[in-house]
């Protein structure tokens, strides 16, 4: 592994966080509304007003207001949210592991089913099941998330009641929190009953949120699965007898594999970062919901520690990408 | 005669374009005996390749397909063989190696890894074994310092090299016939010499039967016993290698031997052979080197012309063979 490469991507972070911290911080005042004009109502006296925007630090200039901000931020305090009144980590920490779970789970089905549908989609080209695979993945893309939400919960929750309908758990449930990620605490603790549980609620949401990037992974590894199964060293591997299979994926998958994880990197990274119709839909508690009501109620510390996490979460799966190219392709070297 | 060990017979094979179906080979025979090495002469196009891939039913699934025809190893016909049972053939008994060794190694496997694929598939050689097997192959091929060039990925290998450990995986099974499509066609001179004198110490060594198929005629010379002349998806004439060398008698070979420059000759200008290959599809009736032919007349334009024997084991397609005195 490449040590110095990634010491020196993670210091370049620093530096991505700066310039995102400062434009979160100006665009944030940029905006239209005032924090303690939303928090006090439209009855508040202007003495009231002016008292509420000294206690909050708004009286003073931004140059003073981004210097505090920066100077508690590198010590590991995010601020305080003017809406619940609770420090910005603690809020965020929860919701961010729970936006995780969701994530993970739906790009592992989209993975699965998406890269497995493009394979036999280029290997069965022009058939029955390739045309219906691409018919589905255009459908797919085209589908508005929260009419999918809508539809899943009302025929497989309300009509057929097989799902959850919303939530991570049902109520009464309980599992010490480790990881914070229910699966993995209901393993952790041995509770077969609570990682039932905890995936029959996962589902549907999951699938929901699976649906675009499995279309669009679909679609990439099937035209990128035809471009290699016409390669030289395909034939080669048919003329030394292999069987189909191995010539279908270990030397044309594992080929075809470098945009696929390209579109899976950002894919991961707009799922994290932006659940917001999916999670809303199922009253799914993670970060998505949380960042756009805090920015409804101008909580700027809220705001810019969801957006920081997000650079932070984007940095890492670019870099995470591109050590799997580095594995996936011997050719691509890192130059230190 | 003892029965020939691989034999193709009137073996058509045809491709789907979007102009519609077009015969790559047409009605090509050929016999290839123990211990011998077979050349395929002609220029791109001519179904020379194709017959090739034919053989091992290699060609690209979705366009081309063996019409008719048969292709006998061993005296079992090849072409009705199920699959799988053909893949225990392919790299095992009959193996191939291609043209461009830049491309015909996978590029995220090393070396090693496969030519120990193979090993495992055909041999059931164990992981150890296999890797022992492996460093041999590189070693017997020439590659210097195989112990450790084993690990090495294709692109870590230069051209010649690569080529060398391609012939090094097909003939790690010891396989009774080595297609060899232009070999040598992507390297540099001197590398080709290199190639083609190993391709004849293995083959030795192995008692392999070689099926050459190239459009140089100084590898044909170099390397071959017997040779086919193809154009336009037919065999269009059939010698002994020094006899087409003496007496050529099809006119396309005669141009082929004219447009080649030689060493010692007179100086002068090389003569080409006019016009181009006529596309595949749109072949005239009667002879398909009508319209390049100089000594085309007559029946060249009406019938195909049918096999004319020369003398013993020279055989020649054409209504008016060149004559030599």
């Amino acid at each position: 592994m490449p040590w110095r490469y990634v010491g020196r991507r993670l210091l370049q972070l620093a530096v991505i966080l700066f310039g995102v911290s400062v434009l979160v911080f100006l665009m944030l005042r940029l905006i239209p509304g005032d924090p303690a004009q939303l928090l006090l109502g439209e009855y508040a006296t202007p003495a009231e007003l002016e008292q509420l925007r000294h206690k909050l630090g708004l009286d003073r200039s931004l140059a003073v207001q981004y210097w505090v901000y920066v100077k508690s931020a590198l010590q590991g305090d995010m601020g305080v949210s003017i809406r619940t009144g609770a420090p910005v980590f603690q809020e965020i920490a929860p919701r961010l592991i729970a936006t995780v779970e969701l994530s993970l789970a739906a790009m592992v089905i989209a993975t699965l089913f998406g890269v497995g549908a493009g394979v036999v989609s280029a290997v069965r080209q022009y058939s029955v099941w390739d045309y219906l695979t691409m018919f589905l993945a255009l459908v797919g893309v085209s589908m508005p998330i929260f009419w999918l939400g809508l539809m899943l919960i009302y025929l497989l929750s309300v009509k057929y009641p097989l799902f959850p309908m919303m939530g991570r758990l049902s109520m009464g449930l309980d599992i010490p929190v480790v990881t914070g990620l229910v699966l993995v605490d209901a393993l952790l603790s041995f509770r077969p009953d609570v990682l039932w549980d905890g995936l029959h609620h996962l589902i549907l949401p999951a699938f929901t949120l699976a649906t675009i990037p499995m279309a669009v992974v679909a679609r990439i590894t099937r035209s990128s699965m035809l471009e290699v199964l016409d390669q030289d060293y395909v034939r080669t591997a048919r003329a030394k007898g292999m069987d189909e299979w191995v010539v279908i994926l270990r030397h044309g998958l594992r080929n075809a594999m470098l945009p696929v994880v390209t579109v899976l990197g950002l894919n991961l990274g707009l799922l994290l970062s932006g659940a917001v119709l999916t999670e809303t839909i199922f009253s799914w508690p993670g970060l998505g919901r949380y960042v756009v009501d805090s920015l409804m109620g101008r909580d700027y510390a809220a705001v810019q520690g969801c957006i920081l996490i997000f650079a932070v979460i984007m940095t890492l799966i670019n870099l995470l990408v591109d050590l799997v190219y580095v594995v996936l392709d011997p050719r691509i070297r890192i130059h230190e | 005669m003892m029965a020939a060990l691989l034999e193709v017979q009137r073996l058509c094979t045809e491709f789907r374009t979007r102009r519609g179906v077009v015969r790559a080979v047409d009605g090509v025979d050929l016999r290839l005996d123990h211990g011998e090495t077979l050349g395929i002469v002609g220029e791109s196009g001519c179904g020379k390749s194709v017959t090739a891939l034919s053989i091992l039913r290699l060609l690209p699934r979705k366009q081309g397909r063996i019409a008719s025809g048969r292709i006998l190893y061993d005296g079992v016909d090849l072409v009705s063989l199920p699959e799988s049972a053909m893949r225990r053939i392919r790299g095992n008994e009959i193996s191939m190696i291609f043209q461009e060794p830049m491309t015909s190694l996978n590029p995220v496997y090393t070396v090693g890894f496969q030519i120990r694929e193979v090993l495992k598939k055909h041999r059931g050689l164990e992981k150890d074994e296999a890797r022992r097997e492996a460093v041999r192959m590189l070693s017997l091929v020439g590659i210097p310092d195989p112990e450790s060039r084993v690990d090495d990925y294709p692109h870590q290998m230069s051209g010649g090299m690569r080529q060398r450990a391609m012939i090094a995986m097909a003939l790690a099974c010891r396989p009774r016939i080595l297609i060899a499509d232009e070999p040598t066609t992507a390297l540099d001179v001197t590398i080709q010499a290199q190639i083609l004198d190993l391709m004849g110490r293995l083959k030795e060594e192995f008692g392999m039967a070689v099926l050459l198929i190239t459009h140089d005629l100084g590898v044909v010379a170099e390397t071959c016993r017997r040779v086919v002349v193809m154009y336009a998806g037919k065999a269009v004439e059939e010698a002994d290698v020094e006899e087409l060398f003496d007496v050529p008698s099809h006119p396309y070979t005669v141009g082929l031997f004219a447009s080649l420059p030689r060493i010692g000759g007179k100086r002068g200008k090389l003569t080409p052979i006019p016009g181009t290959v006529p596309s595949l599809d749109r072949l005239p009736p009667g002879c398909a080197f009508q319209e390049r032919c100089p000594r085309a007349e007559g029946p060249c334009f009406q019938e195909p012309p049918p096999w004319t024997a020369v003398s013993e084991g020279h055989r020649v397609r054409c209504w008016h063979p060149v004559e030599h005195s």
